[in-house]
């Protein structure tokens, strides 16, 4: 089940993104021009810039470990990850998760929502009815959506493989920790994905 | 009305006509105490004894006849033919799936060093009695002591006919109801085994009964003896076969009690069934608990049940594919304790068996383990434990060598890969024996003709009272195979299995050892004495098991033989469980970091939750500002 839902949803996801570039490239012809205007940090050289990049990398490497050995196994062969592989997996996410914190401190801030965004939010609402102004893709909104996803669903995640190895829960209950440490991670791909193709395709300068 | 008969009224004849044949066939089949009428009080079982003819016995008959348990229980009241093919008596049947590798027969012959696993059963690892020389006549002697009768014992067909005078002395070992199903205080199955020893065969029912004594021995007798007639006796010392009952036991119309139970008395299994773990400090024995099960006041048979048919489940997960009918997947520990996934009625908690938690057992525990391998048998220590089995060692019966060290020697627990991949416990134990060597097919030499060779080399034939091996040396098996080398056929290669080596003459003339199938250890799986749930491996935490010195994973296993340099020699555990060696103690190393692992993350998932709320308390008091209007305000501001 999970196999064909994780599947289902990856390529939905990758098909919804080649869609929306491709329809992006038709309108625009270029997006080197198209980033925001306030990145978390862009621009700046400052000590604490290179460390938020550096935690930002180690994230993006441990995630990137930890989808490899968790969904490797679930989608190729239909089975929890084992052996060295559950080992690597076991191994990167506490990195995973004290990086991820860390860099939730740092970027926190900057990703509230504010005005702007509720200003852009509401002329994107109008776009329909007429209104040219607003450009959905000139906006920072979708990465801060999902910067705020990938947190909402990484504490499932980690929760949920962390409060199965005390003795609280039953196999019952650590068959619920399971699937939900198996859905939410899905989510959390999914989210990272759009995260990181916002970041690639719109940060660009 | 003398008209021709109708197409139809033919019709009708042969369809009544063979309805009439079948519901004949059909009652004939079920007899009077195979069809239960719903009261579930017990039968008295108040009957007349019937001897192997089918005539009732007096206490007064001359000759005084045993009484054959074919005619007693199965003449009128019980289909003898039918429970004669349950699973205790059906091993020699090739028609019947042999299910799970289960305990063998092991033949052990101290002088030459031989410890072999057989079993008429096609379970890999073992070999058929015949393959050792070992025709029914001498299985049945060598290990009847331990089984209820019939199989082999009474198949005729098997039977060769090199002993068939010795079997007209002796009777048919028929299948014994009494061994299981008498309640009987004085029932004694030691007796049994003295009987089968002395090739009385048909007396040893009668004289376990508790209400029959038996005298004589039917293996003094000439293959002339006559049963009726008797037989001209030279020596007065040789006394044949003789019963006598107990008169009182007779009611005045000549009717004898058996006690007999539908629910068998866990003392009945035990006989056969019973383990002896060889604790080093020698516990005392009130301080050893029987299985959990009997402890709570259930039997044997609760679980282990069966039909008429007496294929008795064995309670192993997949045994359904071997024994038709749900039974086979309720009586397993998930069947009982979790109930049958596919049973259409909620079967769990049978017998009151409560449903386990498992708090913090990761699932893939009950993927990767049988639930033995937590719960069964002594708690696992840095080396395993030698234990004495009652059908390897004889254990209950008279005269019995009572040493630790008494050969074959078995090992347990071992926690090794069974057939599926689960884990589970297992007994083991490494064969040890001379065979000829044919195109890498192994086959084993009858210790009888070995032996000769082998007590001239090693002096072996004066009996060793601990029943220890008789130990070996490099160059006494190198003189022993090459003796054997000079009587071997073209192409055959003498060689000898032990611990887990099979030795043979190199070409320089040197003893070379080399692994090899055949000298695999034979283990199979148990699953008693079940230990409380507070005593389960795990009920501690991870690290009962994770750890780089845990027994589950790296207890030692003795290799055990008789060859005297390698006797200390041990395997570990990991060995028999596919795991390799380095990803186990990688693995149970991690488990050293898990506590600050767990403490790091749950701090870090604090943060998070703790940025998120903050956050989501604010965009929820502007997603309020702005349902008030203040937020549109504040825009025009």
């Amino acid at each position: 089940m999970f196999r064909v839902v994780s599947i289902i949803g990856i390529l939905i996801t990758l098909v919804g993104i080649a869609l929306h570039y491709r329809a992006l490239r038709a309108r625009r012809g270029d997006l080197v021009d198209t980033a925001p205007s306030r990145q978390p940090g862009r621009g700046e050289t400052t000590v604490l810039n290179r460390f938020r990049k550096l935690v930002y990398f180690i994230v993006l490497a441990c995630f990137g470990v930890l989808v490899v050995t968790g969904f490797g196994p679930a989608l190729i062969v239909g089975e929890h990850p084992a052996g060295y592989l559950l080992m690597l997996h076991v191994a990167a996410a506490p990195i995973f998760a004290v990086s991820l914190a860390v860099l939730t401190l740092m970027w926190a801030y900057r990703c509230r929502f504010d005005q702007s965004d509720w200003r852009w939010l509401l002329r994107l609402c109008r776009l329909e009815a007429g209104n040219t102004k607003a450009d959905p893709d000139r906006s920072d909104f979708g990465q801060k959506v999902f910067f705020w996803l990938i947190i909402l669903f990484a504490l499932p995640v980690i929760l949920s493989a962390i409060m199965s190895m005390f003795p609280l829960f039953g196999t019952m209950g650590l068959g619920f920790l399971s699937q939900l440490h198996r859905y939410s991670a899905l989510l959390l791909v999914i989210a990272a994905v759009m995260h990181t193709y916002q970041i690639v395709f719109f940060n660009k300068r | 009305m003398t008209g021709p008969i109708s197409q139809a009224g033919w019709v009708t004849g042969v369809v009544l006509a063979t309805g009439i044949l079948v519901s004949q066939a059909f009652a004939q089949e079920q007899k009077l105490g195979d069809v239960p009428d719903g009261n579930r009080s017990v039968p008295v079982h108040l009957i007349d004894l019937l001897d192997e003819e089918g005539s009732t016995i007096r206490p007064d008959d001359d000759p005084l006849m045993p009484f054959s348990i074919r005619e007693t229980c199965g003449g009128d009241c019980h289909d003898y033919q039918t429970i004669s093919s349950g699973w205790h008596f059906n091993s020699a049947d090739s028609a019947v799936p042999p299910g799970f590798r289960g305990e063998p027969w092991i033949l052990v012959d101290r002088q030459t060093a031989t410890q072999i696993p057989l079993s008429y059963r096609p379970w890999p690892g073992t070999f058929r009695p015949g393959q050792v020389g070992l025709t029914p006549w001498e299985f049945v002697e060598a290990f009847g002591r331990h089984t209820p009768g019939g199989g082999i014992g009474e198949d005729e067909e098997a039977q060769s006919l090199e002993f068939f005078q010795r079997w007209m002395v002796s009777g048919q070992l028929e299948t014994n109801c009494l061994s299981c199903h008498d309640a009987e205080p004085a029932h004694d199955q030691a007796e049994y085994a003295v009987q089968i020893a002395r090739q009385n065969f048909r007396w040893a029912p009668a004289a376990s009964s508790g209400f029959a004594q038996v005298s004589g021995s039917a293996r003094q007798m000439p293959d002339t003896y006559d049963i009726y007639f008797g037989a001209v006796l030279d020596d007065p010392k040789l006394i044949p076969p003789s019963v006598s009952y107990d008169e009182s036991r007779f009611t005045p119309k000549g009717k004898v009690f058996f006690d007999i139970k539908r629910d068998i008395p866990p003392e009945r299994c035990y006989f056969c069934h019973s383990t002896k773990v060889l604790y080093k400090d020698d516990p005392h024995r009130w301080t050893l608990d029987e299985d959990v099960h009997l402890a709570a006041g259930m039997t044997c048979v609760d679980c282990h049940y069966n039909g008429l048919d007496h294929a008795i489940t064995r309670g192993y997960e997949g045994e359904v594919q071997a024994l038709a009918g749900p039974s086979a997947a309720e009586s397993t520990c998930e069947g009982c304790h979790l109930g049958e996934s596919s049973a259409t009625v909620p079967r769990a908690g049978r017998l009151g068996a409560p449903q386990p938690g498992h708090p913090g057992i990761p699932i893939e525990h009950f993927e990767k383990l049988t639930c033995t391998a937590c719960h069964s048998g002594p708690w696992a220590a840095p080396k395993t434990y030698r234990v004495k089995t009652s059908r390897a060692h004889a254990l209950g019966t008279i005269g019995v060598n009572k040493s630790d060290e008494v050969l074959p020697h078995i090992m347990a627990p071992v926690f090794a890969r069974q057939v599926g991949g689960r884990i589970a416990p297992h007994k083991l134990f490494w064969p040890a024996f001379w065979a000829q060597l044919l195109e890498d097919q192994v086959t084993p030499i009858n210790p009888d003709a070995v032996r000769p060779l082998v007590v001239s080399v090693t002096a072996a034939d004066q009996p060793v009272l601990t029943g220890d091996w008789q130990p070996l040396t490099a160059e006494q098996i190198a003189e022993v195979l090459t003796s054997l080398s000079s009587r071997a056929s073209s192409g055959q290669q003498p060689v000898y299995i032990a611990g887990g080596k099979l030795y043979r003459l190199a070409d320089s003339g040197k003893l070379a050892a080399e692994e090899h199938p055949a000298a695999r250890p034979y283990y199979w799986a148990f699953a008693h004495d079940v230990r409380p749930a507070a005593q389960s491996l795990g009920v501690r935490g991870c690290r009962d098991c994770h750890t780089t010195n845990a027994p589950f994973l790296f207890g030692k296993v003795e290799v055990d033989a008789p060859l005297a340099a390698g006797r200390d020699s041990m395997k570990t555990m990991t060995a028999f469980q596919d795991l390799g060696d380095i990803y186990p103690w990688l693995f149970a190393f991690s488990f050293v970091f898990r506590p600050w692992m767990k403490a790091v993350t749950l701090l870090s998932a604090l943060v998070m939750a703790s940025v998120l709320s903050l956050c989501a308390y604010e965009g929820l008091a502007r997603v309020l500002k702005a349902a008030a209007g203040a937020y549109r305000e504040t825009e025009k501001d």
